[in-house]
């Protein structure tokens, strides 16, 4: 016996119940279940459930075409006028167009995979695209006549770090009425909130003139006032839309209140519109604080006003407003002229003499990876396109042989008398069903692949991806890029199919039409060709993932931990933190498996890096300054990275005097000998002797060679306070990472601690996009190989299915088996032939767009190209294999007396 | 607008439910037809066929919960209107038309 209670089939029910017009629901249904209820006493429950079954699918299409309004009550099926006739017609040629769909399950299936592919992929595109490259920054008024200004080397456009607040002032009076400049900076700082760890929100140090000359109106409250940039300013800030939520609760009455960041209180004077997230796009400031309170807050010994400042790096770069009518060349002008001003002012200064401003746009991604993040956008979007372009063939293909298998048909129809327009409707009615299928399974594929890219960061330089939103916007992009291929696809075959004469319809309708698809190769080879590129672009994203998991980096970066901390101002003075790094120095050192502990200020592979000047004792400041990277750090570290000493002995304990310098700087600096020598570091004339040369590492990135360095102490030099924890360990220090979290919490509960884990993980964070790159390659390239298989695969076995009668003859005439397998097989290989070697070239003139992105291989790598070729001839043998032997296995017999 | 020919099947409810009056709705109908023809009737095809019939003006309905039981469940109750009357005994002059003389052929007294 069933387990189900009595009563009709629960699903058929159920579906009967949403058919029904809710106020016939309840009468209809239970007169539904009194008729099953007596023919379950009668016939037995089997027959009833079969009965009800059949009820439901027959009145389905009425009940149906009942809720569309197609029958206005009481009048009589043939009595519709006007959009009634429409709407009816539309109904029953959907209706058909649905039946039709679900008469070739497996055509249709992989035509809506296809377009759910190629639609989810180009949804996600343009998602990422949007997000990192596109638009401008949303509310920022008449973003034209904003700049960026960088200052930095003559090849330095992007330089983040010598922007100073005098260099902004001198320039805002310099060229006044000219542009209007702020300063910004971005920063960090952590919301303490209770029982929970400290949240990092990111955020903008502004000059007071920040909104003002962003033009960004704010829904409450107002922006900076000058008077509250100057040290001893009371705190003030704008919260971001998100701060607002969450932190305040959306209170209306926010102005005024209070919020502590970094320990200290801030009043809240305005909230920012909902989707400015800064300047910079993909922005995530969630607050901005104007100068001295700023810098206050950050424990830097920041001083706008004092006089000697000027190679204080203050701000990271510097937005400009043009104002009234410049012409565009005028501001790079003011900028030069201001900087020729300042060198005659500060002769001494090899600052000046080495750096240059440097104008970018306002808007968009930041100047330093504008370049890459274009690269980047171009090299998906090329896959994407590519992508569409094969969808597109393998659509039109299974189109073509949908409408191919459906001539008869259709010429039945049509000879029966149905209009054309009425066919072509049903055409295009089942392209848009197909398509909207495909639409919609589309935005799973865009949800998938936005939940793997979600908290990915493509280049180390911060574009980062956590806030995706998957909005209508991209779901409307997929919905609109499915229908429109389904509806492409559909186009060649609409007007071949369709258009059939009636005399020619009656004569096709006589005949079964199995035609010989010679378009078909045509597309096949198409196809071919468009996933040799892929097959190659994805081998070459392969390949250099590859090295770059090889890639030496001359420090044990498998046995290596890694922790930022970032103690804050409320609980640390200057002076406490030497004593604080002191212990948590010691306090991991005595941790299991633990072999050496240090302290640096820029963690390895992190994107903040740091470049000043540096020369040899004697030489002159000038014009010998030579600009290594930058370590400070404490002794332990330099023990902890475990690099080769060269010359010399490495300090230990409380190093303070002296200076490592790497072999590439020793090198640049020093004939012979380094140790004992001494080198300048800053314009006020200090030496510093060299302790010891090490060998060099790449520390900054692994696809770049070691550049010079130089390492400091820690303790020497402007306060500092934010550093890296790095620990050496016997082991692979995955499993060390909460005894770490612990040891830190141990010494301080409340001290903000960032990414702690293994240092391959802060390298993996920069090789991101290459991976990215492979891994979308590689799924493109698969997806590729199938369509192009089963493409090949299809027109081969129609080939052989449409001259089974020709084959059958030349058995008869004695063609031998081989004969007849080099026959069929002819077309399948040239098609592969021909579309592979037209792919080759293709891929050759298109490789050179990843240059920038490989590692250790060529874009016209020989091994990569042939093996593609190798993999196309394969993949194109297996699949005409089957056709083939299809071919051998014909009965001369049956195939003659056939048809 | 009527129609002026009745098909079998409508025919065949029309009878129906005229002599479940005034206890006429669905289920019974689809009872009483099954019980005359001996055959399974699609209770869809009736729903449909009435439908269409009161469409046509042929029947006219009402909800109501059965006179027997006034708490029970609403039904749509069913009844012949004087043009489906009508149309009834058009069609069944023009079988009987159709018929007359033919009964000794095939067989029928």
């Amino acid at each position: 016996m069933s387990g189900r209670p009595a009563g009709p089939p629960r699903f058929w029910a159920w579906l009967l119940s949403i058919l029904l017009d809710p106020s016939e629901r309840d009468t209809a249904l239970g007169e539904f279940e009194d008729i099953y209820e007596a023919r379950r006493r009668r016939y037995g429950a089997g027959k009833a459930d079969s009965e009800f079954r059949r009820d439901v699918l027959r009145l389905a299409p009425f009940l149906m075409r009942d809720r569309l309004g197609v029958r206005a009550s009481g009048a009589r099926p043939m009595d519709v006028r006007g959009g009634g006739r429409v709407m009816g017609m539309m109904t029953t040629e959907s209706v058909a167009s649905w039946r039709a769909i679900t008469r070739m399950p497996l055509t249709s299936t992989l035509m809506v995979m296809v377009l759910a592919l190629a639609a989810g992929a180009a949804g996600t595109f343009l998602l990422v695209a949007d997000h990192v490259y596109f638009g401008s920054a949303d509310h920022v008024r008449d973003a034209g006549t904003l700049r960026r200004i960088h200052v930095g080397g003559p090849d330095e456009p992007d330089a983040m770090f010598y922007f100073s607040e005098p260099l902004r002032r001198d320039l805002a009076e310099r060229v006044a009425g000219v542009v209007d400049v702020a300063g910004v900076f971005p920063t960090r700082m952590h919301l303490v909130r209770e029982g929970s760890e400290p949240v990092w929100l990111e955020g903008e140090i502004v000059s007071p003139g920040y909104f003002d000359i962003l033009g960004v109106g704010l829904p409450q409250g107002r922006g900076f006032l000058a008077e509250e940039g100057v040290p001893g300013a009371p705190y003030v800030i704008v919260i971001g839309d998100r701060v607002w939520r969450r932190a305040f609760g959306a209170d209306p009455d926010v102005l005024g209140r209070s919020i502590r960041l970094s320990g200290r209180p801030f009043t809240v004077v305005g909230v920012a519109p909902p989707d400015f997230r800064g300047l910079e796009r993909p922005g995530h400031a969630e607050f901005w604080v104007p100068t001295a309170s700023g810098f206050d807050s950050r424990n830097s010994n920041f001083d706008a006003s004092g006089p000697d400042n000027r190679l204080t790096r203050i701000w990271q770069y510097g937005v400009a407003r043009l104002v009234g009518d410049v012409e565009s060349g005028t501001l790079s002008a003011a900028l030069e002229e201001t900087r020729a001003a300042l060198e005659v002012d500060h002769p001494d200064d090899p600052f000046l003499r080495q750096t240059v401003f440097h104008e970018h746009a306002g808007t968009g991604p930041a100047p330093g990876f504008r370049r890459s993040v274009r690269t980047f956008v171009g090299i998906l979007g090329g896959a994407v396109i590519l992508l569409l372009l094969l969808a597109l063939v393998n659509l039109a293909h299974l189109a073509a042989a949908r409408a191919d298998r459906r001539s008869h048909g259709l010429a039945v129809a049509r000879a029966l008398g149905a209009s054309l327009g009425r066919l072509r409707l049903r055409a295009v009615l089942e392209a848009l069903v197909l398509g909207l299928a495909g639409a919609l399974v589309g935005t799973g594929v865009l949800r998938l692949l936005t939940w793997r890219l979600e908290g990915s960061r493509i280049t180390g330089l911060g574009v980062r991806l956590d806030a995706l939103q998957v909005g209508s916007e991209p779901v409307l992009w997929t919905v609109v890029v499915g229908l429109a291929l389904a509806l492409l696809a559909a186009f060649p075959g609409v007007l071949r199919s369709y258009r059939l004469s009636r005399p020619r319809a009656a004569l096709a309708a006589g005949t079964r039409s199995t035609g010989d698809p010679g378009g078909a190769f045509a597309l096949v080879g198409v196809q071919i060709a468009l996933t040799t590129v892929l097959v190659i672009g994805a081998g070459l994203m392969a390949r250099t993932v590859g090295n770059l998991d090889r890639v030496e980096l001359g420090i044990p970066v498998d046995r290596l931990a890694s922790v930022t901390l970032s103690p804050t101002a409320e609980n640390y003075t200057a002076e406490e933190i030497r004593p604080l790094i002191e212990r948590l120095e010691f306090v991991v050192d005595t941790l299991p498996g633990v072999l050496a502990t240090g302290a640096t200020w820029l963690a390895p592979y992190d994107q903040a890096r740091a470049a000043f000047p540096v020369m040899a004792e004697g030489r002159n400041w000038a014009d010998d300054a030579v600009r290594p990277r930058f370590d400070r750090a404490t002794a332990g570290y330099l023990a902890a990275l475990d690099l080769p000493v060269v010359e010399g002995r490495l300090p230990r304990g409380d190093w303070e005097i002296g200076v490592v310098l790497n072999r590439a700087l020793a090198e640049l600096l020093f004939d012979g000998p380094a140790v004992g020598r001494r080198v300048q570091t800053s314009s006020d004339g200090t030496l510093h002797e060299v302790l010891a040369v090490v060998e060099n590492a790449r520390l900054s990135d692994p696809r770049t060679p070691a550049e010079p360095r130089i390492f400091t102490s820690l303790w020497n030099g402007f306060p500092i306070t934010s550093m890296t924890l790095f620990v050496r360990t016997t082991d692979p220090p995955g499993p060390l990472t909460p005894l770490l979290r612990d040891a830190l919490r141990g010494v301080d509960p409340g001290l903000p601690i960032t990414d702690p884990g293994p240092l391959r993980d802060r390298v993996d964070v920069l090789l991101t996009e290459q991976r990215l790159l492979a891994e979308a390659g590689s799924m493109f390239a698969l997806l590729a190989l199938v369509l192009a298989a089963a493409g090949l695969y299809g027109t081969l076995t129609q080939a052989v299915t449409a001259r089974t009668r020709e084959i059958g003859i030349r058995t008869t005439l004695g063609a031998s088996p081989a004969g007849l397998l080099r026959w069929v097989l002819r077309r399948g290989v040239s098609a592969i032939i021909i579309g592979a070697s037209v792919g080759l070239v293709l891929a050759a003139n298109v490789t050179d767009v990843l240059e920038s992105r490989l590692f250790g291989v060529h874009p016209l790598d020989g091994a990569t190209f042939i093996g593609g070729a190798i993999v196309l001839l394969a993949v194109g043998a297996l699949a005409s294999l089957t056709p083939a032997l299809r071919a051998l296995r014909v009965d001369p017999v049956e195939a003659l007396r056939a048809d | 607008m009527t129609k002026d020919i009745l098909g079998e099947f409508e025919h065949h409810v029309l009878l129906a439910m005229i002599r479940l009056e005034p206890e006429a709705y669905s289920s019974p109908i689809v009872e009483e037809m099954e019980a005359h023809t001996d055959r399974i009737v699609a209770a869809s095809s009736v729903y449909i066929a009435l439908r269409r019939l009161e469409e046509q003006g042929l029947v006219r309905s009402e909800k109501r919960p059965p006179p027997s039981d006034p708490g029970a469940r609403e039904r749509r109750y069913f009844s012949v209107t004087e043009a489906g009357v009508e149309l009834l005994r058009e069609s069944r002059r023009r079988y009987v038309s159709l018929w007359r003389g033919l009964e000794p052929r095939l067989g029928v007294e």
